[in-house]
């Protein structure tokens, strides 16, 4: 899995490659987790390279939404999450705790 | 491994339970769905089903002897199912023991235990565990957890 970050006016872009397991989950909510700390608390994830997400990675996701729901204003935003993945979400009854788009510029422009 | 019919695929692969494994683990069980010829969303959610079992065997059975327990993933095809069998010989763990989350909970409702519990009722037809402890001369199985998994094969609609 690999995560690179691009820090834009009123939000930053999270692009995560590869798989999401519990063997690299803890890399992405360390990245995750270093924002917030920083006060950046408006996130989008950009989703369109992630070939696999498993709880572990969910866990992460709904650990650092609640951390930006926290603050005001805050929230993560999944953008062109694959189906399968997305199928997963629906699953965990995770569909209506996030905000989904399939647009990363109209997504960074949402905030 | 009990079988509904006679396999035609049958491959066993043991993996040391560590969580970088899960990745070898998740190709092993993407050629037994390729016999099954499951399309790419079924082998999608076998292969997280897998996942999410063994993670808990790692994180919970494998708890008390983390750097010698290891995972035997047994996988048989035959033209009912796909069968998939993991044994480990760590503490007795039964997943059926842990509630279901509650899906339906707002954020701060949601906790996260047995979310992979849930995935694997939801994404496998049958899930059935059991634990073999040490009998000897009757029992000739090797003790530990047993975890069998059943994704049934569905001809022409």
């Amino acid at each position: 899995m690999e995560i690179s970050i691009t820090e834009h006016k009123r939000c930053s872009v999270v692009s995560v490659t590869g798989r999401v397991d519990s063997f690299t989950a803890p890399k992405l909510g360390e990245a995750l987790t270093e924002l917030t700390n920083s006060g950046i608390y408006r996130i989008i994830i950009d989703m369109t390279a992630v070939q696999y997400v498993s709880s572990a990675g969910l866990r992460v996701l709904i650990d650092v939404q609640k951390t930006c729901k926290h603050n005001s204003r805050g929230e993560l935003v999944l953008v062109c999450v694959p189906k399968p993945i997305y199928d997963t979400l629906d699953l965990a009854g995770f569909v209506p705790l996030f905000r989904f788009s399939d647009n990363l510029t109209a997504a960074v422009g949402s905030f | 491994m009990n079988t509904r019919g006679s396999p035609f695929y049958f491959q066993v692969q043991t993996i040391p339970a560590k969580f970088e494994q899960l990745k070898t683990l998740g190709e092993f069980v993407g050629h037994a769905c390729q016999a099954a010829a499951f399309d790419g969303r079924i082998s999608y959610a076998v292969t997280l089903a897998v996942d999410e079992a063994c993670s808990n065997i790692i994180e919970h059975a494998c708890r008390s002897i983390p750097e010698t327990c290891e995972i035997t993933c047994t996988c048989a095809v035959d033209e009912y199912a796909l069968y998939i069998e993991l044994h480990d010989h760590g503490s007795p763990f039964n997943p059926s023991e842990i509630p279901e989350p509650d899906i339906n909970a707002g954020l701060e409702g949601r906790g996260m235990g047995g979310l992979g519990i849930y995935f694997m009722r939801h994404l496998m037809d049958e899930v059935n565990f059991r634990f073999v402890t040490v009998d000897p001369p009757q029992d000739p199985e090797i003790p530990g957890n047993y975890l069998t998994m059943v994704k049934y094969r569905v001809w022409a609609e």
